[in-house]
């Protein structure tokens, strides 16, 4: 009989693993979004809670360069040296405070999906590097440990704050790359998903541009009118996990509407209308699917923490971790607090039938509405409130006669009786038959 | 803007500007025999009660399979009675409905959308869905209003085409680009993109010697009281772009392959003014007692395409 005997199965990774595989996951502005991320981190590392004034992001986009550089304090040498290139995050990296990063792939496989060679410079406080690797030849040979070539200065005396910052810059961009970044669309499309997905940031002053033109924040609003008209808010704490939470009507947007997800400030879910956010599931409340009547509806959630590791986001950040229990738990609120909002929408969509327009009750209240962003200082209200319309006496039963008749007939009928529409023509000629001759008054 | 359609606003027959370009686009298309029979391509246009480019190029070019999208369903019957030819074939619905049950494939077309409104979304997605679907060679035409007050004030003008383009609008668009003597060039800017970006989505995946190309000839601008703008190009394949070449387009005087349009301004002569120049054209020093010299000038580019119009009775 053969002994069986203690053996190992090889297990490690590849390099192209990562240069072709992993980057079939992002899309591309996700990968452009990935970086700038890296940027926003390198603010909030400088500047903390602080304002991000004077602190900007240069973003440039052509079919044969991509490049984008900041001045929000550059990678020290030990960073970049110990951790900022590994793939994955190091168990012993420095802690992360609030960051948007933290999967530790983000740049590299943002890098490795626009082209096939790159250069990074930095200026930090005491030093300065360069890291420049043409990928096609680094990813030949496997043999571990992997690094890429770096040339570095140490400096004894700090370096000017304005001088520090970071320049990813990739060239020999691949085809379909090359050829999305020649579309003035694409550039369009990828400055409006940085307007949302960054808008935090930059209403905290970072200042950011594409090919040379400011990007101005895109804000989502909720409508408001003092004592009458409020969003619902909520707030609460899930084990290391601030939780906030705004459900209210908007601008009528039928692209626009829909959920918002947060996590540390950059917004994962954009305008959400599926399931992924409680649209059209059976739970209680029930939600119906999304349709152009809730084309007002809007709802904010942040989640806020020092660890990033316990927020709902999935790797590429354009993704909710649906079954993270963070997220599930959130998820019964939002449909709770959502359904109030649905309820309205439907009484403003049913007033369209009211042909008297002083009992529009709810539409003019939308009407004198104004918009604003959710803003921590706005007076918490567990419900979406709104001043109900007085209940109607209930009007008698009805029944809806249709029957057609040639255009011409109904002309000359509309045209001897004054009547604007076929609608009144049918409802006068019917009144005046049941009182000349039934006598029905 | 007014939403009485304008076949009853006016007769399309006697808009002079609207007639010359009629007849350069006729021109251009003649050239696409490089390619093949230019009877045997497909026309697709909006007829309107007059069918006017219809009977044109019936009779200039030789087409035979006419497709008007009209979209004045209730009026059908005088549709019907006023095409002047049997083989116009009437497919009532907007062009939104109409163009995805058409067939593209092998089938060389030459699609004018003539619209007489201003531009928007449904517009866009209408070149859109032609991009992706005409097969090469083909040529899509589009005219389209371009009054810049169609879309306010000059302050809101860009926030309303914002709302109403969303994404298909290019950020390099600016409030400055939209005053009215700019305008046109926005919007075949506009156009121009977001023709650029559909033709390279379907581009994505083809190999680079059998790519799909958009190359703009036409560009024009006229106003007939209404500024107006026309963008016409061919899409071909990479292996056509010799036929493409023997095309001459560029040696149209009216050819426009970029943003710089080509004014169709139809100067005010009368019959016998235009009789006199006519009999020392082609000349460049051409002259008519007391006509103004830029009249001259403007005719002369514009001669051989030159409405007649008398009143007749018949």
């Amino acid at each position: 009989m053969v002994t069986p005997h203690e053996d190992t199965v090889r297990a490690q990774p590849t390099k192209a693993f990562f240069v072709s595989m992993l980057v079939k996951d992002q899309s591309l502005p996700s990968a452009i979004l990935d970086l700038v991320d890296n940027c926003v981190d390198g603010a909030k590392r400088i500047r903390g809670g602080n304002p991000f004034d004077n602190l900007h992001v240069d973003i440039s986009i052509s079919p044969q360069k991509f490049e984008i550089k900041d001045n929000c304090g550059g990678i020290s040498i030990d960073l970049a040296k110990n951790y900022a290139f590994c793939f994955g995050r190091d168990a012993n990296a420095p802690p992360l405070h609030g960051t948007v990063g933290l999967f530790g792939v983000g740049m590299k496989r943002a890098i490795f999906k626009l082209g096939s060679k790159f250069e990074v410079r930095s200026i930090s406080e005491y030093g300065s590097f360069t890291v420049k690797v043409a990928v096609d030849q680094w990813q030949t040979d496997n043999t571990p440990p992997w690094t890429f070539p770096m040339t570095c200065t140490e400096y004894a005396q700090p370096t000017l704050e304005k001088d520090r910052g970071t320049v990813v810059e990739v060239t020999d961009l691949f085809e379909g790359v090359a050829s999305q970044f020649g579309e003035k669309l694409f550039i369009t499309r990828l400055r409006s998903e940085i307007a949302a997905r960054h808008q935090i940031y930059l209403d905290k002053g970072i200042r950011m541009t594409m090919n040379g033109t400011h990007i101005a924040p895109t804000t989502v609003t909720y409508a408001f009118v003092p004592g009458e008209l409020l969003p619902a808010r909520k707030s609460f704490h899930l084990d290391g996990v601030a939780v906030n939470l705004f459900v209210g009507i908007g601008a009528s947007d039928i692209e626009n509407a829909g959920w918002y997800v947060y996590c540390n400030g950059r917004m994962v879910v954009r305008a959400d209308q599926s399931e992924l956010t409680g649209w059209g599931e059976l739970g209680t409340p029930k939600i119906p699917k999304y349709h152009h009547q809730f084309s007002r509806f809007r709802g904010s959630v942040y989640f806020e923490s020092d660890d990033p590791t316990l927020l709902p986001w999935n790797t590429t950040k354009d993704r909710l971790d649906v079954e993270a229990d963070k997220y599930r738990s959130v998820k019964l609120q939002m449909v709770a607090t959502m359904r109030p909002v649905i309820d309205f929408l439907n009484r403003l969509d049913s007033e369209l039938q009211e042909p008297d327009e002083e009992k529009r009750v709810l539409t003019e209240l939308v009407r004198k509405a104004t918009y604003s962003p959710p803003t921590a200082d706005l007076p918490v209200e567990e419900e979406f409130t709104y001043v109900k319309p007085m209940p109607r006496p209930k009007p008698p039963k009805t029944v809806t006669i249709q029957y057609s008749r040639p255009k011409e007939k109904v002309d000359a009928l509309k045209k001897c009786l004054g009547a604007a529409s076929a609608r009144e023509a049918g409802e006068r000629t019917f009144d005046w038959y049941l009182k000349n001759e039934c006598g029905y008054e | 803007m007014s939403d009485i359609p304008s076949y009853l606003k006016v007769n399309y027959t006697i808009r002079p500007a609207k007639s010359i370009e009629r007849k350069m686009i006729a021109e251009a298309c003649a050239r696409l025999s490089a390619f093949s029979r230019v009877s045997s391509y497909r026309y697709i246009g909006l007829g309107s009660i007059f069918f006017t480019d219809f009977t044109l190029f019936h009779r200039t070019l030789g087409f035979s399979e006419m497709i008007s999208m009209e979209e004045n369903i209730e009026d059908s019957g005088r549709f019907e009675f006023n095409k002047p030819l049997g083989c116009i074939q009437i497919e009532f619905g907007n062009s939104r409905q109409v163009l995805p049950t058409l067939k593209w494939q092998n089938r060389p077309t030459i699609i004018w959308l003539d619209y007489d409104r201003a531009l928007d979304k449904d517009k866009l997605e209408d070149i859109g869905y032609v991009v992706a679907n005409l097969c090469p060679p083909s040529m899509l035409i589009v005219t389209l209003r371009a009054v810049a007050d169609d879309f306010g004030d000059p302050d809101s003008r860009l926030a309303v085409l914002k709302e109403e383009l969303k994404d298909k609008l290019s950020y390099e668009i600016q409030t400055k680009d939209l005053i009215q003597t700019r305008f046109p060039m926005a919007v075949r800017n506009i156009v121009h993109d977001n023709i650029s970006l559909v033709m390279n989505e379907r581009n994505a995946g083809f190999p680079r010697e059998n790519r799909f190309e958009y190359r703009q000839i036409l560009n024009f601008c006229y106003s007939d009281g209404t500024m107006m703008v026309t963008i016409g190009g061919v899409i071909v394949q990479t292996g056509q772009l010799p036929n493409f070449g023997h095309c001459d387009f560029n040696y149209l005087e009216f050819y426009r392959p970029g943003e710089e349009s080509y004014f169709i301004r139809a100067p005010s002569l009368t019959l016998l003014e235009q009789r006199f120049l006519d009999l020392q054209f082609p000349s460049a020093s051409a002259y008519c007692p007391c006509v103004p010299n830029d009249d001259i000038l403007a005719y002369a580019k514009l001669y051989r395409y030159f409405p007649k119009f008398v009143e007749a009775e018949i």
